[in-house]
């Protein structure tokens, strides 16, 4: 039956994107590349296709000598994509006819996935503008804490409340992505409603700040009965592990933590080291959830000192605090009968007796005294033992850092004793209003808020609360939500009217004839009858071409360049030096751009970019999509897959704070590690938990992010390695070169099947032999090959595991391989040394990545020649993160709206 | 201090008051306003929900063996045994863009991921029949938010801008904004709130305007959707307020939730058969009370969890799903499918067992769910149901085995038929609403 036609087009192929956008002025579309439709396609059709699809018989109704090359059309999209997806598919021609050759229509579909791609790209492009976006919801969250140096609630910081955004070029930064519906709005105001509750307060706090200290000795009955604890006059002593100090009831009834908030938890202590000589460490936990703080207690016995931390916690659950020693020694109520087994079951043993010890051994599992390693108390001289004193366990808060709060101080400036009048309002958003929205206000803005505070003030609110609204307009209007830059405006100029002789200056916003709309400098704006201005002023206004009121490139104002540097590299509005640079019309000329990056890069906000951008580029926060299995992986741990990502995060922040070259991306000689991953990498001498920049061995795999283990990991399916996608990782992430993508319903690998042993390599060579599969995998797959000495969790290996491979019946990994530019390698080591021969391609790439992460949108063609220069800079230095970022933020794209 | 009253950063004390929700007797007369608007429309609504259950099913073991309406109980199926005159299993359903996993993405509206999204089946409903309920619709999701741009999508419902619409994954967030009743006090808050909403919101719309004269064409598409927004947020503040003389149903099962639940959080009491059977009560309730028509819920996300420490499963769902043959691993997928498909044996109780109308609940809600792919991450073959709606037209047939690759679409379009909604010209892809199953 004939299906009524298709509205939407281009088919999604397995994890690429295709998609289609209808741009303004589809007529004005030009294909890529026209010639190779002449030289290739043209031909194609003709000898393989034409019979059935061409000027006599138009099968599926599809006629291809006369489709068209505007592939921003959707219909015609659709065909070509059909095409490509047939002729991949080896389903056209049909297969009782001949075969074209496969390089013939290889051709053929790499140009439609090249056409596809371009129409695509050209779709979408901006034409070289950065457009309009929203803040997204971190730039939003830090935006709002440095505007009003306010302390979120983690839990109801506004970036857990604001959705998560949209992702676009694999950030989420850009404009295409960043859309806002009405659910978003909504909590929009629901962020800024809150924000205004925090920020400005009315008498003291709901929940006052209290203190309860609570004495460990002589209260606690029912633990002094316990082997494990010692009572004393001043306090109590623990020995054994599982039990603790609980605060049961130590509070009187009274909650602990009676609001959310800040907390601090402090106890004094002194600890006995015991006969292994470690550090005494104990865990500091809250009964009902929440956190565990491991403790080092260094305060010699006799000598207590008082240990402290300050931490969020929530009402909700309430509980207690308890103290236990990490590591102490094993008790258990049932210790003396254990011993008494013990006993007998040693003696009986001795005396050869095993019926006996059967029996014992037997009796003691049924009553559960089991644990052989016991020891008992008195059995031990306590002196050798880990022991902690603990005197008193306090909690105090809600902890306030100041009342009223900082940013209270911050909006109400005069202090408290200032009058509350509508003038003091005025003033108030004289200055809050330009930092909010990262410009130059005008008084007519200002005043529209002022009178949303007097609108409230005359229903009866209090001076606060008015200002709270006038807060909440000002977080909710678009000035803040969104990223503004206005386009070029003609100048301000006299105009006269012609009735009344009045003169007013102004400038030109809009001709919409027979009116035009001008603006006055306070920044109202008015509809005037053009015949109502003098003949002269009516003729400039109708000489105005319109390409001067939008459309033209103009450079950014020194405002907008302090934002998008701000929000670059700190993810949050301008701090008051770059108010001030632009207030005086710096932040023009590149020295004092290049300074600037310097001196942002040195502040900490700049580590919100550096995890920002890496874990976006690198991808890192994909490492652990598939879990690996258990079974097969046994030395993978949560933990370790933890460690996997700090490694990627941490080497990409040395990189960068160290000003290294970039090409340690592509091979280094050190890593940042732990103890886990050094384990996991044959590494010696690197212990704990603590990451550190480790120096690699020559011989050593583990250089560039291609040696990271969580590199590996995400190019695994949690069973088995997925060369293909450790190829695409390379080519997207390394080179931003998106392989062509795979034509629809095409499989995994298959797996292995039981008998026949074949390697993951094997197993797609057969994949090659199919000829359609061939063209892009012979290019594609030598890059995930080549990484085949990793396993599923990223440890090197020189034979096949996992899918149940035993190590003797395993087959030896082979990673060689030939380069689609010729170069052939032997293994994983001359495979990065031919990558890091494309060092220019990298460096490229990764300039790329970081444009589209500065400027809110993909590089497009006219980016190229500030692209070149940005590269040839870098690559004539250092090849330093440091100098991309410079070369970007002063670059035209970056300057221009 | 009042302006946050409203929102919900008081949520988890607030409802403590009202003590652990107890079993009230369904009582007709509890909301006689809702009850008398409803009749003089229309004897009894009809309401519908699509589930999205992600990462598929072990198909194997999911579709039956036989067709018709005798047709032997797939291991899977098998838990909704006593209720096989209530449902139909749809074989060969197929979604043109789904399969991978980014199926989440077509899976309500035939639109592939990347691609401009388009207006969901739900949503069409809501559009329609939501204006004579408290919420036009409700999205329930395992997952927060909208996970837009991951393939773990949270959500299937999208506006009419294609913009996908929030879930919500907190029952306790659901039953309070359901159920729990407004104070007084708080009720002249809502108004005042509302008032200075509506002020905000002129001071803001003429922020956009004067913005929108300096921008460019393509910067001005962006500002619609400011615009947009701000006119959609208008509406639901009349809404509300419009509805505050109207007070809330009161529930009539037994549920009790007393603390928020995060099935993403890390929670050792964390029980997915207790937060799983309360998302389901929550329908019903919500369904019973007439609170709402039209829901969507993703029960379980793509690639994201799927399995809980109580399933006792070897692995991840998803790492189960690429089985490689290995039978232990089909095995487990079938248990974990399986212990899904009991929870939703309880939901369907839990509507079966309230009466309505001249039957029961079920016999006027249609459910529809299915996946974004089958199994080995196919395309077709999904996992495709369909229960209820035996009193708005749908005659159930047991196992039916559609044409090859008949587009989920089709499924959908079945449900807005019988819920009476208007299509407007082709309904995606779909080939019309299934003919077998219109009594």
């Amino acid at each position: 039956m004939p299906y009524p036609p298709r509205i939407l087009l281009l088919t999604t192929l397995a994890g690429f994107a295709g998609m289609v956008f209808t741009t303004a002025n589809p007529s004005a579309y030009q294909p890529k590349d026209k010639q190779s439709y002449l030289k290739h396609v043209v031909p194609f059709f003709e000898d393989n296709c034409l019979h059935c699809h061409g000027p006599d018989r138009q099968k599926g109704d599809l006629r291809l000598d006369t489709l068209g090359l505007d592939f921003s059309e959707s219909e015609t999209a659709f065909h070509w994509t059909e095409i490509m997806d047939n002729i991949n598919l080896g389903e056209m021609p049909p297969p009782d006819e001949p075969r074209p050759f496969v390089d013939e229509s290889t051709r053929v579909t790499t140009w439609i996935a090249g056409e596809l791609r371009h129409a695509e790209k050209s779709a979408r492009a901006t034409g070289g503008r950065v457009q309009l976006r929203r803040l997204n919801r971190f730039e939003y969250t830090n935006t709002v804490t440095d505007l009003l140096d306010i302390r979120f609630f983690p839990e109801t910081a506004p970036d857990k409340i604001l959705p998560p955004d949209g992702e676009w070029e694999g950030f989420d930064k850009v404009s295409a992505a960043l859309s806002l519906d009405s659910t978003l709005m909504d909590r929009y105001f629901e962020v800024a409603m809150m924000v205004a509750d925090l920020a400005i307060v009315e008498g003291p706090p709901e929940t006052p700040t209290q203190r309860l200290q609570m004495e460990l000795e002589g209260m606690l009955d029912y633990l002094c009965k316990k082997a494990e604890i010692e009572c004393r006059d001043d306090g109590i002593i623990i020995r054994g592990k599982d039990v603790g100090t609980r605060t049961f009831g130590l509070n009187k009834g009274k909650p602990l933590f009676p609001a959310d908030g800040w907390y601090r938890i402090s106890f004094r202590a002194a600890a006995h080291p015991g006969d292994d000589g470690e550090p005494v460490q104990v865990n500091v936990s809250r009964s009902s959830e929440g956190f565990t703080r491991k403790i080092t207690v260094d305060a010699p016995p006799g000598r207590p000192e008082v240990y402290s931390f300050v931490l969020p916690l929530e009402a909700r659950g309430g509980g207690e605090i308890n103290i236990s020693l990490v590591d102490g020694a094993s008790f258990t109520t049932g210790i003396r009968a254990f011993i008494h087994f013990d006993r007998e079951i040693r003696e009986h043993g001795k005396k050869k007796e095993y019926d006996r010890v059967a029996e014992f051994r037997a009796r003691s599992g049924m009553e559960g005294i089991t644990a052989r390693s016991m020891r008992s108390p008195e059995s031990v001289d306590s002196s050798n033992l880990k022991q902690v004193f603990i005197d008193w366990v306090a909690v105090e808060g809600p902890l306030y850092e100041q009342w009223p709060p900082k940013s209270h101080e911050l909006i109400f400036f005069k202090g408290e004793d200032a009058e509350k009048t509508i003038g003091y309002a005025r003033e108030i958003f004289d200055r809050l209003l330009p930092r909010a929205w990262r410009r130059e206000t005008t008084t007519a803005e200002r005043e529209k808020i002022v009178s949303l505070v007097q609108q409230e003030l005359n229903l009866g609110k209090s001076f606060e609360q008015a200002v709270r609204v006038g807060l909440i307009a000002t977080l909710t209007s678009p000035n803040f939500i969104f990223h503004y830059e206005p386009e070029v405006l003609p100048p301000y100029r006299m105009f006269s009217d012609a009735q009344t002789g009045r003169r007013i200056r102004a400038r030109v916003l809009r001709v919409v004839e027979p009116s035009v709309v001008l603006e006055r400098e306070d920044g109202m704006s008015f509809d005037l009858p053009l015949n109502r201005l003098v003949p002269a002023d009516r003729e400039y206004v109708l000489n105005l071409d319109a390409t001067d009121l939008e459309n033209q490139k103009r450079p950014l104002n020194p405002y907008e360049v302090a934002s998008r540097l701000s929000y670059f590299l700190w993810g949050s509005m301008p701090d008051e030096r770059l108010f001030n640079l632009a207030a005086r019309g710096q932040l023009r000329d590149s020295y004092t751009l290049r300074r600037e990056v310097d001196r942002m890069l040195a502040d900490p906000k700049a580590e919100r970019f550096q995890e920002d951008f890496a874990t976006q580029w690198l991808r890192i926060d994909e490492f652990r999509a598939f879990d690996p299995d258990r079974r097969e992986y046994k030395e993978y741990t949560d933990a370790l897959g933890e460690a996997m990502e700090e490694e990627t995060l941490r080497f990409f922040q040395t990189i960068l704070s160290e000003d290294l070259s970039l090409l340690n991306f592509l091979d280094s000689n050190f890593t940042v590690i732990n103890g886990d991953l050094a384990s996991l990498y044959g590494i010696d001498g690197v212990e704990g938990k603590e990451f550190r920049k480790v120096a690699l061995p020559a011989d050593s795999a583990r250089g560039g992010i291609l040696g990271h283990a969580g590199v590996h990991l995400l190019g695994s399916d949690g069973i088995r390695t997925l060369p293909v996608t450790r190829a695409v990782y390379v080519l997207e992430v390394l080179f931003n070169d998106p392989p062509n993508p795979p034509p629809p319903n095409v499989g995994e690998l298959e797996p292995a099947i039981r008998g026949e042993k074949l390697s993951v390599r094997e197993r797609l060579e057969q994949h090659q032999q199919i000829e359609q599969c061939a063209a892009c995998h012979q290019r594609l797959d030598p890059y995930g090959i080549a990484m085949e000495n990793f396993d599923v969790i990223g440890r090197w290996r020189t034979k096949q595991n996992g899918e149940g491979y035993r190590s003797n019946e395993a087959p030896d990994i082979n990673p060689s391989g030939r380069l689609p530019n010729g170069v052939a390698f032997a293994t994983f080591d001359e495979f990065k040394a031919a990558l890091v021969k494309q060092e220019d391609r990298f460096v490229r790439a990764f300039t790329e990545k970081m444009m589209t992460y500065a400027l809110g949108r993909a590089p497009e063609p006219s980016d190229r020649q500030a692209i070149d220069g940005i590269v040839a800079g870098v690559s004539s230095g250092n090849n330093t993160a440091r100098e991309v970022i410079k070369g970007i933020v002063t670059s035209q794209p970056f300057l221009t709206k | 201090m009042h302006i946050t009253k409203d929102v919900n950063l008081k949520r988890r004390t607030f409802l403590k008051g009202l003590g652990a929700v107890v079993a009230l007797p369904y009582l007709e007369a509890m909301w006689p306003t809702t009850k008398a608007m409803a009749a003089t429309t229309s004897p009894v609504p009809p309401r519908m929900a699509m589930f999205y259950f992600g990462t598929g099913m072990n198909m194997r073991q999911f579709t039956p063996e036989t067709t018709g309406r005798d047709y032997k109980m797939s291991r899977i199926l098998k838990p909704l045994e006593g209720f096989r005159d209530d449902f139909t299993v749809l074989s060969n359903t197929w979604l043109e863009k789904g399969g991978g996993h980014h199926g989440a993405y077509p899976f309500s509206t035939s639109v592939g991921f990347g691609e401009k999204q388009q207006i969901s089946p739900d949503q069409i409903a809501a559009s329609q029949i939501g204006g004579s309920t408290r919420y036009p619709s409700l999205q329930l999701s395992v997952g927060k938010g909208t996970a837009y741009g991951n393939q773990a999508l949270a959500t299937i419902s999208w506006n009419e801008q294609g913009v996908p619409i929030p879930a919500e994954n907190d029952p306790y967030v659901i039953f309070n904004k359901l159920f729990r009743p407004d104070a007084p006090e708080e009720i002249d808050n809502i108004r005042d709130d509302a008032r200075m909403k509506k002020s905000v919101l002129d001071l803001v719309r003429d922020d956009a305007s004067r913005m929108n004269r300096f921008l460019g064409t393509t910067d001005r598409e962006k500002l619609d959707q400011y615009f947009t927004s701000i006119r959609e947020i208008e509406k639901q503040v009349d809404r509300r307020v419009a509805w505050l003389d109207t007070p809330k149903p009161q529930p009539g099962l037994d549920v009790s939730i007393d603390e928020s639940m995060d099935p993403d959080g890390r929670n050792n009491d964390f029980s997915y058969e207790r937060y799983s059977k309360l998302m389901y009560d929550l329908i019903a309730l919500a369904f019973q009370t007439d609170s709402t028509r039209v829901i969507s819920y993703v029960v379980r996300r793509e690639l994201r969890g799927g399995v809980y420490p109580e399933m006792d499963v070897s692995d991840g769902y998803h790492s189960l799903t690429h089985h490689g043959n290995d039978p232990r691993k089909l095995e487990d997928l079938a248990k974990v499918d399986t212990i899904y498909m009991q929870h939703w044996a309880h939901f369907l109780d839990r509507l079966k067992s309230i009466p309505e109308g001249d039957g029961n609940l079920l016999d006027y809600t249609m459910l529809g769910f299915s996946s974004g792919m089958g199994i080995g991450h196919s395309k077709s073959r999904l996992p495709t149901v369909l229960c209820g709606g035996s009193k708005l037209g749908i005659s159930h047939q047991g196992h039916v085995e559609l044409e090859e690759n008949t587009p989920l679409s089709s499924v959908w379009h079945t449900m807005l038929d019988r819920m009476n909604v208007a299509v407007e010209g082709q309904f995606q892809d779909s080939r019309g609403p299934i003919g077998q199953l219109i009594a």
